[in-house]
């Protein structure tokens, strides 16, 4: 659970970042090019971290199965519902044989036209708890992304000013983007 | 245990035959008729649009209807039946990305559809689906594709098909006119689906719906002005083609002429 993921809701993007190393045993890194960033949908995407195969099983089932929804149905899941889909089969499998270690964010733009607001970030953590918040974050950032973003967040953020919090969340992991 | 339908409506008849899934032929021969022609960057579906109630919304007939990004179907049947097999189809597209990271090939998923059909037509008291398909797209290498299933279950890869109302006369049509010109061509394509259809259905771009794939694209359905265009042009290509032999008549002297082969003059309104 030591891989961080984050998400920045901005004035009309969501910006998604991860780590992309996978670490083993607290000391061994295994690889640096880890890709954690599923495609929901064409406006929505998932970011998953913890338990590596529970991570792309999950992150893959839910994928099809919003791509299903738009063939049987002809439309997009918009991000708040896709989230909210995630966050049931989440909430559904925890009780079951089969649970999935897999802290998610989820963030996208809706293309509803009655949505007021656009766009959206949702983080669902493996319990199957969803919040929507502004800066979200999972694993070893959350220490200092949620304070950063306390102090620097601000209403309709530009990308430059998102990518700037970004760098210093960053900064603080020691980790070099 | 009760309630297990252990009596089969599918059995043999004494001379070989399954009559429940000739009477379902028959019920697809009800249906209105579509028709599919594969070129070679382009595949096109084309369904007679049967006049709906006054009161009724147009749009939600839809005989044509995606599968996947890259798989289209028509049907000709039972409308009810084709909604649970496309239904089952677009499951299993979605699975099969799942399970091997690659989108269907269209005889993939021509094949587990005629596998559905024919599992209904071998007991467990189920009548045999009612319907025909005509599925067409691209496989991930690119080549178009254009199949064709039945109730019994059997499927055959086609170049040009029709299935429906008076299918024999437009299958018939298509023998005679598809040639290698059309195939290279996607404008060609396109006219030789309508006229084809044209055939058997009522000039006009309001009983016709043309939908086509080109490879990589997901499938556009046609316009009515865009239907419109195509149809005029048929219509000139038809004059000039009626000027043509009757000029090459006066020429002959009047002389009793031998009945066209090309397409034919007016299209043939039968109800």
């Amino acid at each position: 659970m030591v891989e961080s993921i984050i998400g920045i809701r901005g004035k009309d993007f969501i910006l998604l970042a991860q780590d992309a190393n996978t670490t083993k045993y607290g000391i061994l890194n295994m690889k640096f090019d880890t890709n954690r960033l599923f495609k929901l949908s064409e406006h929505c995407a998932m970011l998953a971290s913890g338990e590596p195969g529970d991570v792309v099983q999950f992150a893959e089932y839910v994928g099809k199965n919003i791509q299903l929804y738009k063939m049987i149905n002809g439309i997009e899941l918009s991000p708040y519902a896709c989230a909210n889909f995630t966050r049931h089969e989440m909430a559904y499998s925890l009780r079951s044989r089969n649970s999935y270690l897999a802290n998610l964010i989820i963030g996208g733009f809706s293309t509803n036209d009655s949505d007021q607001q656009k766009a959206q970030l949702f983080a669902i953590d493996y319990l199957g708890a969803m919040i929507s918040a502004n800066v979200v974050a999972h694993g070893f950032c959350q220490f200092f992304a949620l304070g950063v973003g306390d102090k620097l967040w601000k209403e309709n953020m530009t990308l430059e000013e998102g990518l700037h919090m970004l760098q210093i969340i960053v900064n603080e992991l020691g980790m070099f983007v | 245990m009760a309630g297990e339908y252990d009596t089969a409506i599918t059995v043999f008849s004494p001379d070989g035959r399954l009559f429940q899934v000739e009477y379902a032929q028959e019920a697809v021969k009800k249906g209105s008729t579509a028709v599919g022609v594969r070129g070679a960057n382009i595949v096109v579906l084309g369904v007679e649009k049967k006049a709906v109630a006054v009161l009724q919304e147009d749009r939600t007939v839809r005989k044509i209807c995606v599968l996947d990004d890259h798989v289209a179907m028509a049907f000709a049947g039972l409308t009810a039946d084709a909604r649970v097999l496309m239904h089952r189809a677009r499951i299993e597209c979605q699975s099969h990305r799942l399970n091997v990271e690659d989108p269907v090939t269209i005889e993939y998923i021509t094949r587990y559809i005629a596998d559905l059909q024919q599992k209904y037509t071998q007991g467990r008291g189920r009548r045999p689906f009612g319907l025909s398909t005509l599925v067409v797209g691209f496989d991930y290498d690119g080549i178009p594709r254009l199949y064709s299933t039945d109730p019994s279950g059997t499927y055959h890869e086609w170049k040009a098909n029709a299935i429906g109302r008076q299918a024999k006369t437009v299958r018939e049509y298509l023998e005679k006119a598809y040639t290698e010109q059309i195939y290279e061509s996607a404008h060609e394509t396109i006219k030789l689906c309508l006229r084809a259809l044209l055939e058997v259905v009522q000039s006009g771009s309001k009983n016709v719906e043309i939908a086509v794939m080109y490879r990589h694209k997901p499938l556009k359905t046609l316009q009515t002005d865009e239907v419109e265009k195509y149809i005029a042009e048929i219509e000139k290509e038809n004059e000039l083609e009626a000027e043509r032999k009757k000029q090459a008549k006066q020429q002959m002297g009047g002389q009793a002429q031998p009945t066209t082969t090309g397409p034919s003059t007016t299209a043939s309104k039968k109800e």
